[in-house]
């Protein structure tokens, strides 16, 4: 998602994701430490979708990562109709959303593995939501 | 028509991340009238009107991931991406 909005919004038109070992600007790089089996805390941007989803200012999730926006990139989070919607520890971006959007959200860990029958997970529920909405 | 997500994903249904995306909608969805499908990136299939990117890259085909987030993103359909 981070390479389309590059390509497609930001007019980089040789972005890549550095997984494909394609020739162009690796916009999404390998991790300087994988979180491959992590569990990270994330920070939600107050104010953001996310926010309002979880109902709190941080949770500890799971992820299976072991590629996020490359730093000299960053920018691009927040740019173009993109915002940053969580952080972790470092600052690294996490998640971005797009406000304008009715739900366009993307997340760089993985919501499903911690959802429950009991508690689904306050993503997918919002997600269904928009989709009945 | 009910409305129908489209998970477009390569893993395998062995795989847990499949299995946990899978499931994950399911809960989300209870007991609420929405069809799931989970379809690989280089098929040639019709999509839902609201799509999850399943986690798993490399996708088969990136160039048809792509494609169908900026259909998301232009037309204003529900997205979720993992």
């Amino acid at each position: 998602m981070l390479v389309e909005h590059a390509r497609n919004v930001m007019g980089i038109a040789d972005a890549t994701h550095a997984e494909y070992g394609r020739p162009g600007t690796a916009v999404v790089t390998a991790l300087a430490c994988s979180l491959v089996d992590a569990e990270i805390e994330v920070m939600f941007t107050p104010g953001s979708r996310l926010a309002a989803c979880y109902g709190r200012a941080s949770a500890l999730e799971r992820t299976t990562c072991s590629y996020g926006l490359e730093p000299a990139f960053g920018h691009l989070a927040s740019e173009g109709g993109l915002s940053v919607a969580a952080t972790a520890a470092a600052g690294d971006v996490r998640a971005v959303e797009r406000p304008d959007h009715p739900f366009f959200v993307a997340t760089l860990y993985q919501p499903q593995l911690s959802s429950t029958r009991e508690r689904p997970h306050p993503i997918w529920t919002a997600f269904v939501d928009a989709v009945l909405a | 028509m009910r409305p129908r997500i489209t998970v477009l994903m390569d893993l395998p249904e062995s795989n847990a991340p499949h299995r946990a995306t899978v499931a994950a909608l399911a809960h989300a969805i209870g007991s609420r009238r929405v069809d799931v499908d989970v379809v690989p990136t280089d098929a040639d299939v019709v999509l839902g009107a609201s799509v999850v990117i399943g986690p798993g890259s490399p996708y088969r085909d990136p160039e048809r991931a792509e494609e169908v987030i900026r259909s998301a993103r232009e037309l204003g359909l529900p997205l979720v991406g993992t």
